[in-house]
């Protein structure tokens, strides 16, 4: 392991042993897992248990589930093992006004909200809690989390900064609690198949033109050898060129080595606020993917393919852009199909060596109670028993089996901002045999098994291989390099944003594609630049330019 | 037609079946291709390569359905909404169309009424307040929210109507002689009268309710009260990227997302009732048309 | 029940429904209570579930805000219409619904009805039933999943363009070429829907007498010459009726389908105003937006209902409602 890992272990010792510190001391039990252990209560008298509310409180809620949701037998979604265990240990029930999955739970929400038909608490997107803060539907939680947040939970939010309650307070009032994005989302990598690249004797990507040379000899020398000239290069996001997110096959990473960085406000050279998709930098990185799709580097149906991992998963793709997280769902199919391959993540470098990343925004996830509810502090201790149980679980906690971990009634995680990277060391120096099983957190210790299930028999636990393999694989980039962090300066919406934003989206996308597509000629960007300006982008640069300057 | 029996027309005839036979083809072709992938295994179907025939045979799809107690609740629902909805439908259409087929010198409110069924069906609140008014009706989560909003189907309404107004005006007039109300004139005349047009207009309001799934979705707050449709659309509507980015639950859910034999299976499932009842209407259709025919 | 349809046959006369009862009985109108009776519940229950929903249309008129409601939202008029029409889009987005919508009503009105005239040819009755079943199956699947299906289909190495490499053609981008993609949602929509309207075609079509056919047989009029003077005059009804409630439909270009297939380059061939206004109205919340365009469009058709209604009237002597 390099110096900069352990040192990055070490870290995670100390911050392991902060977390626990202040669970009053229960560490030692709590590594004695199956004993029959006592419900852990406060052990100092003090008037607030954050744990536990003395009397029952009932809390009405929504919730998103999978449509494939695993029940255990004779339990349901409203009344679980789970569900038990929180009302019994918390003193805070849950009642779902309803439940769904998908998109359905999302019109629903939009619905409800328009319709001010709303439960006491709820998790919702940023878009929703600033329209609810707008409305003033929602409690000021500023006083609840100062007397009733638990330790751990105040010690984490410190974490990054405060950034994530940042953005949960508007007008001074704390409305809702955030949760924190793991800050390895933002870092979009490129998955190459190793196999290939050694059959054709290459070396992994680490710039933009290694991505090239490689995915144009991906397409043209065979390399899954069956003869046929049936490989493609890069799949693409049908939805959208790039994102500042960095998704499943779009073209972040190769913007962000460009030094553009689409979709977010920044400052240009002179101080100026400037919108990241706008800029000479945007142009640039335009020009080469244009240039990649006539040389047919791109899926020539990138743009139109519903669903680009049939690419991926039917072998005809072994090089992507897409997040550390790719093995849990895509790649697990790949690896089904073809159990041989061998999928590595790698980052790619800019110009001048350096690696960029729009960082993602700190949170996305909020939760919120509604105003005028009598109990916000029992959200607020819920909130506390499930940090508690992700992070440093009792060992009542650890009986619950964690396969049907997604019932508990409100599910928002906050956690270290480098979790990605610090889990990943985890689960690498236990494969690599330099941590012990007991020195990783609960979850990875799921993981670990995961992963010696699938080593013992490989074909039968394919379905094993996802979570351990993102974390082992995908988070490695973030071990190896050091990543510029470029964050957005502004990420609410203005007041002109409000009617012109969807439409000047529209325009960017549109003309972002037809670039790419050859539709357009590459000089077509800079009239989308006057025409973004002089639809509502000038003027929204100009009330972005005057709320960060206050 | 016995003397067109020459060569060139049954070449042209058989020209015709073969064109048939395509066109019936382009038809099935999506159901068969369901059906394949329904039973082929989750990685060919993953990486598109099942095409009309099942890659990787196997019967895991179903063995999830038959295991699923949700979907044989939503199919239950379903079959509660089509007999309660199309009985409403049925009832609301034959009580509306019969006055509305009288001429405004027989029944003087008539052009008002029709007027305000055309106005209702053009124009619409939106869903919003339909959402409030369902809500303060307390019918969330009720069989009536699938039912009530729907049960006058104007469009079928106005098909019935053409078709009763089509009913020679003698026989009124020897009926009115009889004595015979409207209520008599209707259900011992004009109903066995117009069985295959009331055939065809129930067949609309079957099909509309057993295919709905949008109000079923935003009515019904608990999964086990869903019709069969909205349960499907929640499973087989990928969720989109950008669904999953602000979803805390996004990686576990990666995992879920791709399991397009289960979907496939539980549309064909939801597809089979229609298969296996429709012919049988039909049969009762054309019996109803021919029997129709005759009253010209 | 035969026996009493045979009581009531009566001479052939079309259109019977023009006949209204002219010497004036007017002086006295028995049952009129009983109608209004009937009409009863079906008047309240769309007077519940239809007109009072209708308050929310007053959203068009405002810069609605959730917080406010619609009593408390501030009043605006019509801006939202004028935004609508500032937005640069807006004549492209006209232009598609429209043309997208009239070839759709017209494509669903000719080709099932030439489908259902061939197809009443067949005299084999099983066959014909078989087809009449099987054609009216794609009607039963929803676009999320025919969607699904096309876009495979349709790709540049999709199976279709496979085939037409075979003769040398393409590849066609069927779903990134903004002058072919109008085309496959017209095309795609046919297809699913014929089999709806086939089936009212062939109701009436059973409705012709035999007879008529025989004589004119007998008379040596070839199919040809029985289609153009038996069948179509006598499917004129239908047809005008289909065509006449397909009015209303004139601004809905089929939200579902066009929603599960378009993509951003071919957006300006293909985004309709509902796709626009789902956009901007739900994803992005503007509610007041969205319901100003939805009125626009019922209003839209609503004249467009009574236009037609005059002229089936007046050129067709046809009256429909």
């Amino acid at each position: 392991m390099n110096k900069k890992g352990k040192s990055a272990l070490v870290l995670l010792a100390a911050v392991m042993l902060l977390l626990s510190a202040c669970t009053s001391g229960k560490k030692e039990t709590a590594e004695e897992s199956g004993a029959p252990g006592k419900p852990p209560e406060a052990k100092t008298e003090t008037a607030i248990d954050p744990f536990r509310l003395p009397e029952l409180v009932e809390v009405s809620t929504i919730k998103a589930v999978s449509p494939n949701e695993r029940i255990p037998q004779g339990d349901t979604i409203e009344d679980n093992m789970y569900t038990r265990h929180f009302t019994e240990k918390t003193n805070v029930k849950f009642k779902y006004m309803w439940y769904a999955s998908g998109d359905d739970y999302t019109q629903k929400l939009k619905l409800a909200v328009a319709s001010n038909d709303l439960p006491d608490a709820m998790v919702v997107d940023e878009r929703t809690f600033l329209e609810l803060a707008d409305a003033d539907q929602l409690e000021d939680l500023t006083d609840v989390f100062q007397t009733y947040a638990s330790d751990q939970v105040k010690q984490i939010y410190e974490l990054n900064d405060g950034l994530s309650l940042d953005k949960a307070t508007i007008d001074g009032k704390l409305l809702a609690i955030p949760n924190i994005v793991p800050k390895g989302d933002s870092f979009q990598e490129i998955w190459v198949r190793k196999d290939w690249l050694d059959k054709l004797g290459l070396q992994p990507p680490k710039t933009v033109d290694d991505v090239e040379k490689i995915a144009e000899a991906f397409i043209t020398r065979d390399p899954d050898g069956n003869g046929k000239n049936d490989t493609i290069g890069l799949p693409g996001n049908n939805g959208v060129v790039t994102t500042d997110y960095g998704w499943n096959y779009d073209f972040k990473a190769l913007f962000n080595a460009f030094g553009a960085y689409p979709s977010i406000w920044l400052k240009d050279g002179s101080g100026n606020v400037v919108y990241g998709s706008t800029t000479p930098e945007a142009k640039k990185a335009l020009g080469k993917l244009a240039e990649w799709y006539k040389k047919g580097l791109i899926d020539k149906d990138f743009a139109l393919r519903k669903n680009p991992d049939e690419l991926v998963v039917g072998g005809k793709s072994g090089i992507f852009f897409g997040p550390w997280y790719m093995p849990f769902g895509t790649l697990t199919n790949a690896m089904m199909s073809d159990p041989k391959a061998d999928w590595r993540a790698y980052a790619i470098a800019d110009g001048h060596g350096q690696y960029n990343a729009t960082v993602v925004p700190p949170s996305s996830s909020f939760l919120v109670v509604k105003k005028g509810f009598k109990h916000p502090e029992a959200v607020m201790t819920y909130f506390n028993y499930n940090t508690r149980f992700l992070q440093t679980p009792t060992p009542d906690d650890k009986k619950l089996d964690q396969t049907y971990v997604s019932l508990r009634p409100i599910d928002l995680n906050i956690g270290d901002p480098d979790a990605v990277l610090k889990k990943h060391e985890m689960i690498k120096g236990a494969i690599e045999g330099k941590l012990t099983p007991d020195q990783l957190s609960p979850e990875m210790q799921g993981h670990l098994e995961r992963w010696n299930k699938y080593k013992a028999d490989p074909k039968a636990n394919i379905g094993e291989w996802g979570p351990p393999y993102a974390y082992l694989v995908g988070g490695q980039p973030m071990a190896d390099v050091k990543f510029n962090e470029v964050y957005s300066l502004y990420t609410a919406t203005t007041k002109t944003m409000e009617k012109r934003w969807s439409n000047l989206q529209k325009l960017e996308n549109e003309t972002y594609f037809k670039i790419v597509l050859g539709e357009l000629p590459l000089d077509a960007f800079d009239s989308f630049v006057a025409d973004w300006k002089a639809q509502g982008g000038e003027q929204i640069m100009k009330e972005v330019q005057e709320a960060v300057q206050k | 037609m016995v003397r067109s029996q020459t060569i060139s027309a049954k070449i042209w005839y058989a020209l015709l079946i073969v064109v048939m036979v395509l066109i019936a083809l382009t038809s099935i072709a999506p159901i068969v291709h369901t059906v394949a992938v329904s039973f082929s295994h989750k990685a060919y179907a993953a990486a598109g390569a099942v095409s009309f025939w099942p890659k990787g045979f196997n019967l895991y799809a179903y063995k999830q359905i038959v295991a699923d107690s949700k979907f044989l609740h939503s199919f239950m629902v379903s079959v509660e909404r089509v007999l309660l909805g199309g009985a409403i439908n049925f009832l609301m259409t034959v009580l509306m169309a019969y006055p509305l087929s009288r001429t405004s010198e027989q029944f003087g409110g008539r052009n008002a009424y029709m007027w305000f069924l055309i106005f209702t069906m053009l124009f619409s609140g939106g869903v919003i307040p339909l959402y409030i008014l369902v809500k303060s009706l307390g019918l969330f989560d009720s069989i009536w929210a699938l039912v009530l909003p729907s049960a006058v189907p104007v469009f079928n309404v106005i098909l019935l109507m053409n078709f009763f107004r089509g009913i020679p005006k003698e026989l009124n007039e020897a009926g009115s002689m009889d004595g015979a109300g409207p209520w008599y004139m209707l259900f011992r005349v004009y109903i066995p009268l117009s069985l295959p047009s009331i055939a065809t207009v129930t067949l609309f309001s079957i099909v509309g309710h057993w295919n709905s799934f949008f109000d079923g979705m935003i009515f019904m707050r608990s999964v086990e009260h869903y019709p069969l449709q909205t349960y499907i659309q929640q499973l087989v509507v990928q969720m989109s990227i950008s669904t999953m980015a602000s979803d805390p639950n996004k990686y576990e859910l990666m995992r879920q997302l791709s399991d397009q034999t289960l979907n496939a299976a539980k549309i064909v499932v939801a597809v089979v009732p229609v298969l296996v009842v429709y012919p049988f209407l039909q049969k009762y259709f054309i019996q109803g048309i021919l029997l129709g025919s005759v009253k010209e | 029940m035969t026996g009493k349809a045979e009581q009531t046959r009566l001479p052939v006369r079309p259109q019977t429904e023009l006949s209204e009862t002219r010497p004036g009985k007017k002086s006295k109108k028995p049952f009129q209570a009983h109608y209004h009776l009937m009409l009863m519940p079906g008047i309240i229950l769309l007077l519940i579930f239809s007109i009072i929903p209708m308050f929310g249309l007053l959203m068009a008129f405002q810069d609605y805000k959730i917080s406010k409601g619609i009593f408390g939202s501030p009043w605006v008029g019509l801006e939202n219409v004028t935004y609508f029409f500032e937005l640069s889009d807006s004549k492209v987005i006209i232009r598609n619904t429209l043309f997208l919508a009239i070839s759709k009503i017209v494509a669903n009105l000719i080709v099932p009805l030439v489908f259902a005239v061939l197809l009443n040819e067949v005299r084999q009755r099983a066959f014909k039933r078989t087809v009449q079943t099987i054609v009216y199956l794609p009607h039963f699947l929803s676009w999320v999943i025919l969607a699904g299906i096309f876009s495979e289909l349709l790709l540049t190495d999709g199976i279709v363009n496979r085939m037409l490499e075979v003769f040398g053609i393409g590849p066609i981008q069927f779903l990134g070429d903004n002058r072919v993609f109008p085309y496959i949602l017209i095309g795609s929509d046919v297809w699913k829907e014929f089999g709806f309207n086939t089936i009212i075609y062939l109701a009436a079509l059973a409705g012709i007498d035999p007879h008529l056919y025989e004589a004119a047989s007998i008379d040596g009029a070839g199919w040809r010459k029985q289609t153009r003077l038996i069948t179509l005059p006598l499917l004129r009804a239908t047809i005008i009726l289909l065509a006449t409630l397909a009015i209303g439909n004139i601004l809905n270009a089929g939200f579902d389908q066009i929603f599960n297939m378009y993509s951003p380059i071919v957006y300006e061939s293909s985004d309709v105003i509902d796709t626009y206004v789902y956009r901007a109205g739900i994803l992005d919340g503007q509610y007041g937006f969205a319901t100003a365009i939805g009125l626009m469009k019922s209003v839209i058709a609503f004249v467009l209902i009574i236009f037609s209604y005059s002229l089936a009237y007046k050129y067709a002597n046809y009256r429909i409602f």
